[in-house]
């Protein structure tokens, strides 16, 4: 056994008021990585929570308390990054009642007229997903939470991360069991999926807000409940036509920021079909011809040093996984792509994607893979061969 | 700077090779030559030929040290900030810490041995008793940088004692630069040292660190807020590790222990 002081304990009275006050330090044009004095004192406080446990309930509160309405935002913001930060440490039964309470009040100030408190507000009730599911009831307090979740999202590019991030816990933690038929989310799974689509199609949405909200969209499929799976397979048809709309931009690509913007673009798609192949299973075979189109049509044009192949791959590998022999229609048309990436010691990554994506294919298409083990053993002989893949294979 | 660039290689295949050369094809007497004028170099009154000679001096401690082939070095560092001028004691303190803060795994496994000497220096040029800022501020850094080689020190009480006291002291000093220097201190002992803090945190650190993190010098508040998030830290990973070692009654024994020290 270490000796055990109980430091932090016994100095929670002291320290925790003093951070606190620190947290009201904030400096409204420091950008997502500078590291001043009121991150600094939040993330002890964060510390500190899973430290002392119930102890830091008290002062907290109190400080939560007198600020939250106080005219100067940096005294509401600190009171809403205050709350979120205690989130993990306490016990959940203590916090129960707490978190309750405090739902209501935070979700108002997701309306706050500050962008700041609206965006730490946002970040705390991301906490709140994560650490404390429990205590979020379904029927009174989800309708509320999401919708104010996506009116964030929708209102200002600066919120997407924090709002994202909180949907994404949301997500995963009301999943219910796998394969139920009805979950929490299920009430709200169409309005979401079409909030979503409706952000990412915004004309000014930048990079990072696509991305994020397709990361979005992501978790709601792959958490989906059965009764979700029509919207799915609907979705199915919008996320294809959006990859099928990359194709020409591809030509039209003039600068380095051009590329990203699409790279980025097929890249998020791609990994929401993937999770849509892998939620429907066999039922996506109705769509499996226009899926591989369009992958291959991808491959086909995507430039040099792209890194757009590695999530085809994992694409075209579920789909694989989810058609078993009759993936056996594709093969022509895709096996020179895989060989060239299994050639490719260039870029171990993808030549070790495609490794994968081997063992994918010819487990699912069982004795229908055999004109192809002859090429394939070839090139995982001459990789082995190579030796700098060993690694990453065994 | 010459001799500075040759040693600095920025690759570690090329600084091997750089190392294998001075141990086999420079003669003794060159090498004596060399490590003669840069230890005379770091009394240059030029602050950059002293910065530079620091560095020299790092690089061949590097080869030297772990091999036994520079005995003298870390006495004359030592008579250096005992008896040189201030700009000297400064360079010799910055020496010091240069070859603390060295990656070289070779030099640090051989550091442990020289941790008296690095004591002796650091802690000297630390103490409020020094008059000259840039002294002090090159000595609290390179305590820092020497604190993971002090173990054996450590467990002395009457070294930690002198040690924590001037660390201490340090936190009050008028220039922030140093106070920064000593918060520093602060956060690697509390990480390094815990088990041997209890005294300490209830004579001083406690008081210290919370009038710290109301500094107005912002660095200053920072590293005092850091400073708890080591406690925090510290005692999560304590509590984590010893909830393993006596699973079965874990938490009813941790709680009796709680109130009981609490």
């Amino acid at each position: 056994m270490r000796p055990y002081y109980n430091f932090s304990r016994v100095a929670t009275n002291e320290v925790v008021p003093v951070l606190l006050t620190l947290l009201t330090k904030q400096d409204e044009d420091a950008t997502d990585e500078e590291y001043n004095i009121s991150r600094a004192a939040y993330q002890c406080l964060q510390l500190y929570a899973q430290s002392v446990g119930g102890l830091v309930i008290p002062p907290v509160l109190q400080f939560v308390e007198a600020n939250l309405r106080q005219p100067d935002w940096h005294q509401r913001d600190a009171a809403v990054s205050a709350f979120g930060a205690i989130m993990e440490g306490p016990d959940e039964k203590v916090l129960d009642p707490i978190v309750k309470q405090a739902l209501p009040v935070l979700i108002d100030m997701m309306s706050d007229k500050v962008l700041q408190v609206q965006d730490s507000a946002a970040y705390a009730l991301g906490r709140i997903c994560e650490a404390c599911s429990e205590s979020i009831d379904p029927a009174t307090h989800l309708p509320t939470l999401i919708s104010s979740l996506f009116r964030g999202l929708a209102s200002n590019p600066k919120m997407a991360a924090s709002c994202c991030w909180a949907l994404m816990n949301l997500a995963e933690r009301f999943s219910g069991e796998i394969g139920c038929q009805e979950n929490p989310l299920s009430p709200h799974f169409n309005e979401s999926v079409s909030s979503l689509l409706q952000v990412t199609e915004r004309p000014d949405a930048d990079n990072q807000l696509r991305t994020a909200a397709y990361e979005v969209l992501n978790t709601f499929v792959m958490n989906a409940a059965q009764d979700s799976l029509p919207t799915v397979a609907s979705l199915s048809d919008v996320i294809i036509k959006r990859l099928e709309g990359t194709i020409p931009l591809q030509a039209q690509v003039v600068s380095v920021e051009d590329r990203i913007t699409l790279e980025e673009m097929q890249t998020s798609l791609c990994s929401v079909l993937l999770a849509i192949v892998q939620r429907l299973e066999k039922e996506i075979a109705p769509q499996s011809d226009r899926i591989m189109h369009v992958l291959l049509q991808i491959l086909n044009t995507v430039g040099p040093k792209s890194s757009v192949p590695d999530a085809v791959f994992a694409t075209v590998g579920s789909l694989a996984n989810a058609l078993e022999e009759s993936f056996a229609t594709y093969m022509e048309a895709f096996t020179p792509f895989l060989y060239n990436a299994l050639g490719n010691q260039e870029e171990p990554a993808l030549c070790s994607m495609a490794i994968g994506l081997v063992s994918d294919i010819t487990r699912s298409m069982g004795p229908q893979c055999q004109p192809y083990c002859d090429t394939f053993m070839n090139y995982l002989l001459n990789n082995l061969r190579v030796g700098f893949l060993n690694p990453l294979l065994f | 700077m010459a001799l500075k660039n040759a040693f600095s290689a920025r690759e570690y295949s090329r600084l091997r090779e750089v190392q294998e050369k001075w141990l086999q094809q420079v003669d003794a007497e060159t090498k004596k030559g060399v490590k003669d004028i840069t230890l005379q170099t770091l009394a240059s009154d030029n602050a950059q030929a002293g910065q530079a000679a620091a560095q020299v001096i790092a690089s061949i401690a590097a080869i030297e040290l772990p091999r036994d082939q520079w005995p003298e070095l870390m006495p004359t560092l030592v008579r250096n900030v005992g008896e040189g001028a201030d700009h000297l004691k400064q360079a010799s303190l910055t020496t010091i810490g240069f070859i603390c803060e060295s990656e070289d795994q070779d030099l640090r496994d051989s550091l442990a041995q020289h941790s008296n000497a690095i004591l002796t220096a650091v802690v000297q040029g630390a103490r409020k008793e020094e008059t000259n800022d840039e002294v002090r501020l090159a000595a609290i850094s390179a305590l820092g940088d020497s604190l993971e080689f002090v173990k054996e020190n450590f467990k002395n009480e009457g070294e930690r004692n002198y040690i924590m006291q001037v660390v201490c002291e340090a936190t009050q000093a008028t220039d922030s630069r140093i106070q920064e220097g000593a918060f520093g201190c602060l956060n690697r002992i509390m990480s390094l040292y815990y088990d041997t803090m209890r005294f300490y945190m209830e004579k001083a650190l406690f008081g210290l660190t919370i009038m710290g993190m109301k500094s107005e010098d912002e660095d200053v508040a920072k590293l005092a807020v850091e400073f708890w998030s080591t406690v925090c830290e510290e005692e999560i990973s304590i509590e984590d590790d010893n909830a393993q070692v006596c699973l079965p009654y874990s938490k009813s024994v941790l709680q009796a222990n709680i109130s009981r020290e609490g």
